[in-house]
């Protein structure tokens, strides 16, 4: 079984008059289970050239196999590399729009494999997308 | 104008034959912002969620940080585009997300249990034209 932690942490020294300091550590765990999430795509990274959509996890690939119904509990680790401030993917879960990931961002959040998870670039020059899907089978 | 650091780790030894060692930071921009917890009723997507965010309730961009703090895996809380009732997050509990969210989307959460306690934030850049009360 193996174990992956995640651990988030918000500070804001400014946004308040109370200093915001929190964090959080997970462990990443099967859906209905404490077993570990046993399988990962590893950290890679996509380039786009255009201003399309483009699919970055099919549901297909990653939903329940056979009679085997259970929801599952991948969890996926988005970044966009930019350095140029304007610039942003939209990120969406099927045909829902989730959000716009700027330059110098990053998401982390669980899928449920239940809708492609798809992301469209603000521009059609060079953008960079850093991704790990870490799941079950 | 603030700022938020918001900061994300993920390791294992063993998901692969060699390490992760995943750290990356990065700083938003907010004039405001929250964290607070609240005891959520309902139960069913598209029926009296917890108001998570409101459509332009922000400018730009927006950050939200949900946490499920409970402690068993059978309790989840969904997180959803309250005008489609289209699901976008399952939280399992124990479990959190950090993700930019659509500023002209108003999203909700419901538990899978009545009462159960979710933490939750957005922060980002405000837009006076929308009033949560």
């Amino acid at each position: 079984m193996a174990t992956t932690t995640a651990t988030i942490t918000l500070q804001s020294a400014d946004l308040t008059g109370d200093a915001l300091a929190l964090s959080r550590t997970s462990s990443l765990t099967k859906a209905g289970f404490t077993n570990g999430l046993d399988q990962t795509t590893g950290v890679g990274r996509k380039t786009t050239q255009s201003g399309s959509e483009h699919t970055l996890f099919s549901e297909a690939d990653f939903k329940p196999e056979g009679s085997d119904s259970a929801i599952r509990a991948h969890k996926i680790y988005l970044s966009n590399t930019s350095t140029t401030a304007s610039e942003y993917f939209t990120v969406t879960l099927g045909s829902q729009v989730v959000g716009q990931l700027y330059a110098g961002d990053w998401a982390f959040f669980p899928w449920d494999g239940e809708a492609d998870v798809k992301f469209t670039p603000s521009v059609a020059t060079a953008m960079t997308i850093e991704f790990m899907l870490i799941y079950e089978a | 104008m603030g700022k938020v650091s918001a900061s994300i780790s993920v390791n294992s030894t063993d998901v692969l034959s060699a390490p992760i060692s995943l750290s990356l930071s990065s700083s938003i921009s907010a004039d405001s912002g929250f964290v607070k917890r609240a005891k959520v009723a309902s139960t069913t997507v598209g029926t009296n969620g917890e108001v998570l965010y409101k459509a332009g309730d922000k400018t730009g961009s927006a950050y939200l940080y949900i946490r499920n703090l409970q402690a068993a895996d059978s309790d989840i809380v969904t997180v959803y585009e309250a005008t489609n009732n289209d699901t976008i997050l399952k939280i399992k509990g124990g479990e959190f997300a950090f993700l930019p969210i659509d500023t002209t989307s108003t999203f909700h959460a419901i538990v899978s249990s009545g009462d159960d306690i979710v933490e939750y934030g957005v922060f980002g850049t405000d837009s006076s034209a929308v009033r949560y009360s």
